[in-house]
């Protein structure tokens, strides 16, 4: 049984404290917060650093060594540069991904047909290694931007098209019903119903998704292309600088930690802004 | 324009999921609700109540017989107000009361002045940017009678609306029920209450159906001959009541 009512209408939201009151408990709270992650990153260099202490060997470069490569390809302005290109391409590849999968995704839940029809496909599709498909891709379109947008597409497909078809049966009966009492029109039921229930569905789809593009990116960039990450990573590998091997995947970890902090997120929050649990 | 609902000859089955008979919930049921008025239907649980409430509302097929308007089923306004709110989660207060105006020919100011006027008929005038799950249980029901009231409906069916809440918000509700249902301002609605609450039923309706038996039948129909607005606490109610449940025990 529900509450009794409240006997007064509050406003729904916390007033907003002063700025004076909040500045040091929130710098407190930054600080518990970056801590476990703060602590990763001394674990991690401190254990690299005893390995390279004891193999002795160029093939595992100190940490130092590591960090200088690390700055020259960032403060040049061609590690971003190049890191642009490859999110250029992994993003359009993604955006073509998502444009298949909504009416897929959308099909295979409303219809058993649909559901039928599809399964073999997304299972082929999961199947199949991003190495498959960024040879495929390199054979079929050549250096062309067709090679990499297609096959991360390929790659990325099925795991949306699973997160869009757990959205919308995730969609209660109630609200189906209560759309068909009202006849809501159909492009107001996707607007609105719809594509909101897809929206948390699709942000974290899209997390997986987009470190599944990363791994076929890589390939069909060191198969196919002349310039990326995953072209450098080739080139570094090919004069046997391990430290630059090294570098280039870090700066794509930093810059895929800025994507997740600066966009995944922000999403997150953005999509989960009305459940209570989740407002700050 | 409120119409006359007619139900002739309604059969309903349900198949058996377990392969066996078919469970026939209603058996050549006949009624008639006249337009404007408001027709609380009673009976024990499992007794096919909300499955008359899903016939009329088109949610389900009668296997025979058919309920029938004055006009076609495609062209009456029509709203519920679910025993849960089913409100969108994801949209503001307004949002969840506006929505249902997106398939009707009306422009902008006049859909912002109709979801005003109804959250302040309601009682939620300060909440119309809140999301549902920030309210309380009665407060969400609110705004489920906002949304239903929002397109003037020609048929209004009210499925166990106010079960779930506790009886002081409930009594509440209703008194903002009333007095939505005798707004001037709007046509009156055909209306169907599913209730299991008979001083809910005698304090709403025009005429309380008491349904009983298996297949379910009508056992009585009996007159709410009392003025509006009601008192909840008129003591004619509770003679209404009294006889609800004499017919129920007979039944």
């Amino acid at each position: 049984m529900m509450n009794v009512e409240e006997l007064t209408f509050e406003s729904a939201r916390p007033a907003r404290a002063s700025r004076s009151t909040t500045f040091l408990p929130r710098l407190r709270q930054a600080g518990r917060r970056l801590a476990p992650q703060t602590l990763f990153f001394v674990v991690l260099i401190a254990g690299w650093e005893a390995m390279a202490h004891t193999a002795a060997s160029p093939l595992v470069p100190h940490a130092g060594a590591i960090a200088r490569e690390l700055g020259a390809i960032s403060l040049s302005g061609f590690g971003p540069m190049e890191i642009a290109i490859t999110f250029l391409r992994m993003s359009l590849g993604f955006l073509l991904a998502l444009a298949i999968a909504l009416p897929i995704g959308i099909l295979t839940a409303v219809s058993r047909f649909a559901e039928r029809f599809f399964e073999p496909g997304i299972i082929l599709g999961l199947t199949v290694p991003g190495l498959v498909w960024a040879l495929l891709c390199v054979i079929w379109f050549g250096v062309s931007l067709a090679s990499p947008v297609v096959a991360v597409a390929l790659g990325v497909l099925p795991a949306l098209i699973i997160s869009v078809n757990q959205g919308v049966r995730s969609l209660a009966h109630e609200l189906v019903e209560m759309q068909r009492v009202f006849r809501l029109p159909h492009h107001v039921v996707l607007r609105r119903i719809w594509l909101p229930v897809l929206y948390s569905f699709i942000v974290s789809g899209c997390r997986v998704g987009f470190s599944i593009a990363w791994k076929v990116i890589v390939l069909v960039e060191i198969f196919g292309m002349s310039n990326g990450v995953g072209y450098q990573l080739n080139a570094q590998f090919s004069t046997q600088n391990v430290e630059g091997v090294i570098a280039w995947t870090l700066s794509f970890w930093v810059a895929m930690l800025l994507v997740e902090h600066g966009i995944f997120q922000p999403l997150e929050r953005h999509a989960n802004r009305w459940k209570k649990g989740d407002t700050p | 324009m409120s119409t006359d609902i007619r139900i002739a000859s309604l059969d309903k089955q349900f198949p058996d999921r377990a392969g066996g008979a078919a469970r026939t919930v209603l058996r050549s049921f006949n009624f008639e609700i006249r337009a404007g008025e408001l027709v609380a239907v009673v009976g024990p649980s499992g007794c096919g109540k909300s499955t008359l409430l899903n016939l009329i509302a088109g949610l389900d097929s009668p296997t025979q017989g058919a309920i029938t308007f004055d006009q076609p089923f495609g062209s009456i306004s029509l709203s519920v107000v679910f025993q849960q709110p089913r409100l969108l989660d994801w949209l503001s207060v307004r949002e969840n009361v506006e929505i249902v105006l997106s398939g009707m020919n009306i422009d902008a100011p006049t859909k912002r002045k109709t979801v005003k006027s109804l959250l302040d008929q309601v009682e939620l005038p300060g909440h119309a940017s809140a999301y549902p799950q920030f309210l309380s249980g009665g407060q969400r029901q609110r705004v489920s009678i906002a949304r239903a009231f929002a397109v003037n409906p020609d048929v209004l069916l009210l499925d166990e609306p106010f079960s779930a809440l506790d009886e002081l918000t409930a009594r509440r509700l209703r008194m903002v029920l009333q007095s939505l249902w005798l707004d001037s301002a709007r046509q009156r609605p055909t209306g169907v209450l599913v209730t299991h609450n008979m001083l809910e039923a005698a304090f709403l309706a025009d005429r309380i159906v008491v349904m009983g038996g298996a297949p379910a039948g009508i056992r009585a129909v009996i007159e709410v001959d009392i003025a509006r607005p009601r008192c909840p606490d008129d003591p004619e109610l509770f003679e209404i009541h009294r006889r609800v449940m004499t017919a129920l025990r007979d039944g």
